[in-house]
């Protein structure tokens, strides 16, 4: 077991900065999700990780060894491909032995281990069978099977559960979650779902351009996120964003019909500002500010409503669970100043309350 | 008229001219070469009488006949075995990232556009042993001439070279359409498990385009066991029969001869000697892949 340290990591397609320059360390065990939007360079750190991709500048070392410079197969990390990347023309145990085989290792010993990863993920009955017999869920458990038996360093897993549907993807993740708690291994996961990265990581990193944006547990990302980017990116549904403006210390939020929130904290020059709450913050009083409600979801144990606010932004409230609301009705806000969070209108920053 | 029997009635209609085209000029000249092949005397120009499996039987004991056929299996098997070989080899390079790529595979196809007339007659010219472009090249180098079609040991292997020469850029393009099939999540998982460049030639792309090496093992195969008009532009058969493919033998026995009935066994016998090679093609090369 090892841990991963990215030291001022860069890639370059020819002209395109895809990494400009990364810092990352990845403690020993740890499992750390990176998330991002489509292109903000997630996948490409994995794979320049996994040396799929090569180091334009910088140092990628595996527990104590610098690999930057070495083959795939010789940094000690196995990875799961969103799409299996499962040898068809190869039964289960060959796609799991292949690596093992390639070795030079024993056939008994071979044998044992693809064996035991086999009863691991519950694919005895399956050895014999082609990739192109088995179901989605059990292409998948094979693809995490072929790195299991390798006994990586590190497990590398790219959008492993996105081809898979709704109900399968739920138990897979807690499939994962159980084997990284069984494995103890250190694991890189990257995903576009917030929902795993919240459920899964020990730590999330978030990506855009290339760039991090914050590191950190996930429950600490959610609640203090450092800016605009981060705090949308994470929470289902995402963050409501208002335009506000500074007034007399106080922050007026025009969408609202001039509702005001109180802000101890240095306004910026513009006296712009984007306040940002989420929709189970919201509480529904008897006064407040009025939201007449476009569309209702009844979730069963979960109601949202959405409106669109006078500024064009969408809005989504969490009705906690009322099924007596419906489209069309209007409802009276409450946002509580202590679960609002402040950030500057130009740089997307939060600005935090003066201590 | 139920919707069904509609579709199915439209289907028909739109297969017919195909159906009726292939019962024509395939299997009616295949139907009355079997029943020319149990004649004897003049079947299809004139008189002829049923003779059983006399026919069948003169071939067994046909010395030209066994001839042609070992020099059909040299040629057929020759040709296939170096086309797919030398086509492998020029695919997978040509394939990946290299600058010239598009050049190299317009000069590799040329061929296969040409005539096979004009093609064979131009290779009689390169390799006429006086006046012939190679050996004068020989020359040159202070080599001594030779008499590559001349020579029976020889002619056979060059009519194989330059069926390879003929066919390449087919089986080249072929396999490079197919090697870009591969998905590169295939060989990116086979590197991270350790594999280097012969292992993924190996255990990737190898067995990953054996269906397409099937395909053009069938087809060159059964076209080489057809052949005619090479070995009788370049050699007319010779030199002592070397090059008498059985192609050749056939036409030799049935027009020149006129002995049309046991051309019709010799032909039907081809056949099935053709069917037989090609079920042990499947069964040696056959292999279920299928992508996921």
């Amino acid at each position: 077991m090892s841990g991963v340290t990215l030291k001022k990591v860069r890639k370059d397609y020819g002209s395109v900065v895809a990494i400009p320059s990364l810092d990352l360390e990845i403690e020993n065990g740890e499992f750390c999700v990176f998330v991002g939007p489509s292109g903000c360079g997630k996948s490409t750190l994995l794979r320049t990780i996994a040396g799929l991709e090569d180091l334009t500048e910088g140092q990628i070392v595996i527990g104590d060894q610098d690999v930057s410079d070495r083959h795939p197969g010789q940094r000690g990390v196995a990875m799961v491909f969103q799409n299996y990347a499962l040898y068809p023309h190869m039964s289960v145990r060959q796609n799991m032995a292949y690596a093992l085989r390639l070795a030079g290792e024993p056939k008994a010993e071979i044998k044992k281990k693809v064996d035991r990863a086999a009863e691991i993920l519950g694919l005895e009955a399956y050895l014999d069978r082609k990739p192109a017999e088995l179901s989605g869920g059990q292409r998948q458990r094979v693809a995490i099977g072929r790195a299991i038996v390798r006994n990586p360093k590190v497990f590398l897993f790219d959008e492993p559960l996105s081809n898979l549907d709704a109900e399968l993807r739920t138990r897979m993740r807690l499939e994962l979650s159980e084997l990284h708690q069984a494995l103890g291994t250190t694991m890189i996961y990257v995903t576009h779902d917030q929902v795993e990265a919240m459920t899964l990581a020990d730590k999330i990193v978030v990506l855009r351009a290339g760039r991090i944006e914050q590191v950190g547990r996930p429950l600490e990302l959610y609640d203090d996120p450092v800016n605009k980017f981060v705090a949308g990116f994470l929470g289902s549904p995402s963050m409501n964003f208002l335009p506000a403006r500074w007034a007399d210390g106080r922050l007026v939020l025009e969408d609202l019909e001039g509702a005001t929130l109180s802000m101890a904290a240095k306004a910026p020059e513009s006296g712009k500002a984007i306040v940002g709450i989420r929709p189970e913050h919201l509480e529904i009083g008897p006064e407040g500010a009025p939201l007449k409600l476009r569309s209702v979801e009844q979730l069963g144990g979960v109601t949202y409503g959405y409106a669109i606010l006078p500024s064009g932004q969408e809005f989504c409230v969490d009705l906690k669970g009322r099924r007596d609301i419906r489209a069309g009705d209007t409802v009276t806000l409450v946002i509580p100043e202590t679960h609002a969070l402040v950030f500057d209108a130009e740089t997307e920053n939060r600005i935090r309350p003066s201590k | 008229m139920t919707y069904r029997q509609r579709r199915a009635l439209t289907a028909y209609a739109f297969l017919s001219p195909a159906i009726v085209y292939f019962l024509i000029f395939f299997f009616w000249p295949i139907a009355i070469e079997f029943w020319a092949s149990f004649r004897t005397g003049q079947p299809l120009i004139g008189e002829s009488t049923y003779a059983g499996f006399t026919n069948y039987i003169a071939i067994v004991t046909d010395k030209l006949a066994i001839k042609a056929v070992s020099a059909t299996m040299i040629y057929a098997i020759g040709s296939t075995v170096f086309t797919l070989v030398i086509a492998l080899g020029l695919a997978s390079i040509l394939a990946g990232p290299l600058k010239a790529r598009n050049t190299i595979r317009a000069i590799l196809f040329f061929p296969y556009i040409v005539s096979f007339v004009i093609s064979a007659l131009m290779w009689k010219s390169i390799l006429d042993p006086y006046t012939g472009l190679l050996n004068a090249a020989l020359l040159k180098l202070g080599l001594p001439p030779q008499y590559w079609l001349t020579d029976p040991d020889a002619a056979i292997w060059v009519l194989v070279a330059v069926s390879v020469w003929k066919d390449i850029g087919y089986a080249v393009l072929i396999y490079i359409a197919a090697i870009q099939g591969i998905p590169s999540h295939l060989y990116q998982a086979a590197e991270l498990d350790g594999a280097r460049r012969f292992q993924l030639f190996r255990d990737i792309t190898l067995p990953l385009l054996m269906p397409t090496t099937l395909f053009l093992a069938v087809v060159i195969m059964i076209a080489s066991m057809q052949e005619m008009a090479l070995p009788y532009l370049m050699t007319g058969g010779g030199p002592a029969n070397a090059t008498r493919l059985y192609s050749l033998h056939v036409y030799e026995t049935a027009f020149q001869g006129l002995n049309i009935g046991y051309a019709s066994a010799l032909s039907f016998a081809m056949f099935l000697l053709i069917l037989l090679i090609t079920w042990v093609q499947f069964k040696l090369l056959n292999r279920d892949i299928r992508h996921v």
